[in-house]
């Protein structure tokens, strides 16, 4: 191909993705004149998938204070642990080194909080709740990690016990600025007890 | 415009190696923590991942890692293209594969993925593009040699790659900017205080110190969202973008300090590099003394 066609055809390349990228972004910002089937279509199956273009940190508005997930391990006899606070050790762990693992954990605490959150709206019953929510079925991948530290709880159990493990989402929403002498509020949501695994498969 | 406004082959080195350096980072952590991170145990979902797979119709790039090798082998391989894609031998090959081995750790991860590789996600396949340096004379005058045939299709593709970053950089930064003018919290000044005294992101006193200010509060956060919606029109000129660029830098190191937020930070930096034409590089290293690049 001669280099002026080429040029041209560079040119027209990266107009055709820029404008796709900037109409999408419009979209995103919830502007009623961009919101058509086509655009919704090419943001599904090219922007999403090959170069998301997820710029909303912080945006619209910033975490309001402190939203972690606790879990308890019990089995049927109510033998339980105490309730386990997930994120602090990785906090603490994020903010004693910097690009540690911890950081990404971080984020994958918040967005199965998000998505717990959002579908236990719809579904209380546990199993058709863990089924639905990818980070509800997360959370209970991470809490085998857990529930194999808790050396203490297990060496009680026998080894075909079932383990159960019920799940909190507790949001401390931040004081308003100026307001600090408010006293800390604590509000939860208490998900019914999913099997976690029997003591000998951990 | 003029052709220099179009070589940034310095500022592409730059960003290449920088990018580089950092993929190669991730994929050392992720080659550690390989045991929670990629099959049917790990901390995410293996149905999500087998979802999005089927969602997006990207059964293509499904790489079973229950077999253990599969994820010994994909991270050593994401060590190895971004240690090539660091020093530049045959960084195009490298950019692209790891694109899509990014691209598939996406999928499998998709809760553990931050800005920063959002960003390096989205650059990874204009480097693909751009012409930069190696770390190696003689691997750069043998890479020349057998490209010389398709050199002006070589060029232009350089040219306009390397502003596509540009312009990439401008459409995060505007539309960042954006989000933010939506919010309340971020019109009436206190956006930051809420950040700064998070739990997530309170790193020591320096945040409360400014979180106890409502000035220092008000004016960091219409400075965020001031210097966020003005990026793309200060680049342009070589006055404006050095205020733009010390801005950003600032912005990036309190992001840094403040938040501990360190990859988006860093990949960011990084990315500034070239917003510079070779010929400021040429006057810098001049400035400094030193011969100006070969190839300037």
């Amino acid at each position: 191909m001669k280099p002026k066609f080429f040029k041209l055809s560079i040119q027209l390349i990266l107009l055709l993705h820029f404008g796709v990228i900037i109409l999408t972004q419009c979209l995103q910002q919830k502007w009623a004149f961009f919101n058509c089937r086509a655009l919704r279509d090419l943001e599904s199956f090219y922007v999403t998938p090959f170069f998301e273009q997820n710029w909303s940190m912080f945006a619209p508005n910033p975490p309001m204070g402190k939203r972690y997930i606790a879990v308890k391990f019990q089995t049927k006899d109510a033998r339980a642990t105490a309730v386990l606070d997930l994120h602090e050790g990785v906090k603490q762990g994020n903010m004693k080194s910097y690009f540690s693992i911890d950081q990404r954990l971080t984020k994958y605490f918040s967005e199965c909080y998000n998505d717990i959150s959002l579908e236990s709206k719809a579904f209380s019953d546990s199993e058709a709740l863990l089924k639905r929510s990818y980070g509800l079925q997360s959370i209970r991948n991470y809490a085998r990690f857990v529930l194999g530290k808790q050396s203490d709880f297990l060496n009680t159990r026998n080894e075909g016990d079932s383990i159960f493990c019920t799940v909190y989402l507790i949001d401390e929403p931040l004081a308003g600025v100026g307001q600090t002498r408010v006293p800390a509020q604590r509000y939860y949501q208490k998900l019914n007890p999913i099997f976690i695994s029997r003591k000998r498969d951990l | 415009m003029t052709s220099r406004f179009f070589d940034r082959r310095m500022g592409a080195t730059l960003v290449r190696s920088g990018l580089g350096l950092l993929i190669l980072k991730d994929f050392i952590i992720y080659f550690q923590n390989r045991a929670h991170l990629f099959d049917k145990k790990a901390i995410v979902s293996y149905d999500l991942y087998r979802d999005i797979a089927e969602r997006f119709h990207l059964q293509w790039f499904f790489i079973d890692f229950n077999k253990e090798a599969n994820s010994y082998w994909f991270c050593l391989l994401g060590i190895a293209l971004s240690l090539c894609l660091f020093l530049g031998i045959f960084k195009r090959l490298a950019a692209l594969i790891l694109f899509f081995s990014l691209f598939i750790f996406k999928m499998r991860n998709p809760y553990l993925l931050d800005g920063g590789d959002n960003v390096i996600l989205v650059l990874l396949p204009f480097l693909v593009f751009t012409d930069s340096f190696s770390f190696f004379n003689r691997y750069d005058k043998w890479v020349m040699r057998i490209t010389k045939k398709i050199k002006p299709h070589m060029r232009i593709l350089d040219k306009y790659f390397s502003l596509a970053i540009v312009f990439q950089l401008c459409i995060i930064y505007f539309f960042a900017g954006l989000h933010k003018l939506q919010s309340e919290v971020w019109r009436n000044g206190t956006a930051l205080y809420y950040i700064l005294e998070s739990a997530d992101f309170h790193a020591g006193f320096l945040n409360d110190w400014i979180a106890g200010s409502r000035i220092a509060t008000a004016v960091l956060t219409w400075t965020t969202l001031v210097f966020q919606l003005s990026f793309p029109f200060l680049i342009w000129h070589s006055r404006t973008r050095l205020i733009a660029v010390c801005t950003g830098v600032l912005f990036h190191l309190g992001i840094f300090f403040l938040m501990r937020i360190d990859n988006f930070s860093f990949v960011m930096l990084a990315c500034y590099a070239i917003l510079f034409e070779d010929k400021a590089y040429g006057k810098l290293l001049n400035h400094l003394g030193i011969n100006e690049m070969k190839a300037l």
